[in-house]
């Protein structure tokens, strides 16, 4: 699903986002990635979206080879990949399903299809009741699965998430992991970024710690500590 | 797919203008003064240059024989001129019709100074030869062909008005096509402003529009549709202005001035209407898109 080959970012001031990574991820699999700020967990996120481009190694992912692409094939590959981030990033003028139906619509899926897709989703992630409310109207959890509704109703093969629990109570970031687990076993694979050691820890999946640009372990069952 | 991708670059590009209603406006209304500017410029343009065609056809050269010129000499030298490609007609004017077009013109209301010339032409040998050209730019230099001529005694024409009116034509178009660029590139700008403002304000969107696969070309489309719908308003509303008040103004000039349709005329509004609406629709249209275009890509870009 996702290979990475001796990667480099180097920034240009000549800062090191990360250095010499080398690691695989299985189609279906769950990872989670940490690091303290800094470690690099951003900029390998931002090089598999495609918003930045590898100084020196492959990347490739669901078969886009990152450095033979061209740049109009990037939208394609996007389409591949749902992403959830830790501010939500839901458009607040907008109804709940609206904000969902807006991925269907950036992707020109017709509307009656996109109404099924849309109501599906939002019942998977516990909404199908809140369509007409506004983000605002909504708690931070109910706003991140949301976000989540919205990453997954394009069916994508990877789910990146950065930071999903970061603005939540211990309850809802627990719900909201269950959620992503959930998820992954319905065959989507899911990397999740977090600064949560105790999910991390309790949840036993497979860690794969950055320090300084390197992976500092990687292991399955694996501990946040680094 | 092309069709729900019009039907979402319509509808978002309109929202767009409501959203941001007052820069839109501002940007109609320099939009509007732009063309307004450019459809009265291209209105004084289009009677000056009728008042100039008006002035050029009356602007003929006038060529005179030698007295021993041979029998068939006159044929010679209208063949000759008529076989210029500068030159538009040649019309042969006989020492009677000379005597009695300066007779009328001379001697109008004062028909008793005449009474010594009963019977007589003073005008006799003075046929001739009257040159109408293509356009008046060619003046200088036909009449110095003229006057190398087998034949010809003399070359009349009025220097100053051939050549005033050439200039004049000249600086004409230039000033008007100064004033119409300068016009062209401020709305260019201000276009782009607005888009750059609808840009901002819908940052957060585009963002996420690209990172859950958008095309460019689907994130560029309402911002097309709104610089164009701009550029239309803001050219069609210069055009209802510019229909009234040049009938008002050509009513208004026609009923206190009197004296100025002696030398000039006036263009039908409807004979200027059918080329400045296709023109200033074309043109708003096209600072419109442009504008936004150029913005738009300039964003995606980055």
């Amino acid at each position: 699903m996702i290979t990475l080959q001796n990667v480099t970012k180097e920034y240009q001031k000549g800062s090191i986002g990360l250095y010499n990574v080398s690691l695989e991820v299985n189609k279906g699999e769950f990872a989670f990635i940490v690091g303290k700020s800094g470690s690099g967990k951003t900029t390998l996120i931002k090089l598999l979206l495609k918003e930045l481009e590898a100084t020196s190694g492959d990347i490739v992912v669901n078969g886009y080879h990152y450095q033979k692409m061209k740049r109009r094939q990037i939208p394609y590959l996007r389409r591949q990949i749902g992403v959830v981030f830790q501010d939500f990033r839901l458009l607040r003028d907008r109804s709940i399903y609206e904000n969902v139906a807006f991925a269907q619509q950036v992707i020109e899926v017709p509307k009656r299809a996109m109404k099924r897709q849309v109501q599906n989703v939002l019942e998977l992630v516990g909404l199908g009741n809140r369509l007409r409310a506004l983000p605002d109207e909504l708690s931070g959890g109910e706003q991140q699965r949301v976000a989540i509704a919205r990453a997954l109703v394009n069916h994508p093969a990877l789910l990146l998430a950065d930071e999903p629990t970061g603005n939540l109570d211990p309850q809802n970031a627990q719900e909201i992991m269950d959620l992503l687990v959930e998820i992954q076993k319905r065959g989507t694979t899911v990397i999740v970024v977090t600064h949560n050691k105790e999910i991390v820890n309790q949840m036993g999946k497979r860690v794969i710690a950055l320090n300084e640009g390197a992976i500092h372990h990687d292991e399955k069952g694996g501990t946040y500590d680094i | 797919m092309i069709f729900r991708r019009l039907a979402y670059g319509f509808k978002e590009g309109l929202k767009n203008i409501f959203r941001n209603k007052i820069f839109s406006l501002a940007t109609v209304g320099t939009i509007m003064a732009c063309i307004f500017l450019l459809g009265v410029t291209f209105s004084v343009l289009l009677n000056v240059r009728a008042t100039v065609k008006q002035a050029e056809d009356s602007v003929t050269i006038s060529v005179f024989f030698d007295e021993k010129l041979p029998e068939g000499g006159k044929d010679a030298i209208g063949k000759k001129i008529k076989s210029y490609k500068e030159v538009q007609s040649v019309r042969y004017v006989s020492a009677e019709e000379a005597w009695a077009k300066y007779k009328k013109e001379v001697f109008k209301n004062n028909e008793d100074l005449l009474e010594g010339f009963e019977g007589k032409n003073p005008l006799n040998e003075s046929d001739s030869y009257e040159v109408m050209l293509k356009d008046v730019k060619y003046h200088g230099k036909m009449v110095k062909q003229f006057k190398g001529l087998d034949g010809v005694r003399k070359v009349e024409y009025a220097k100053g008005a051939a050549e005033g009116i050439s200039k004049a034509n000249l600086l004409g178009a230039y000033v008007a096509g100064a004033i119409i660029l300068i016009l062209l590139l401020v709305s260019v700008f201000l276009v782009s402003n607005t888009v750059s403002i609808g840009i901002a304000v819908r940052k957060e969107e585009i963002a996420i529009m690209r990172l859950i696969g958008a095309t460019n070309r689907f994130i560029r489309a309402p911002f097309i549709v709104e610089g164009a719908v701009i550029g239309i308003v803001g050219s069609l509303i210069p055009m209802g202005v510019i229909y009234i008040g040049y009938k008002v103004i050509v009513n208004y000039i026609i009923d206190k001035f009197h004296v100025l349709t002696n030398f000039m005329e006036f263009v039908p509004v409807n004979q200027i209407m059918i080329y400045l609406i296709p023109a200033s629709l074309l043109v708003g249209l096209g600072i419109g898109c442009l504008g936004s275009s150029f913005t738009i890509r300039k964003y995606l870009r980055v």
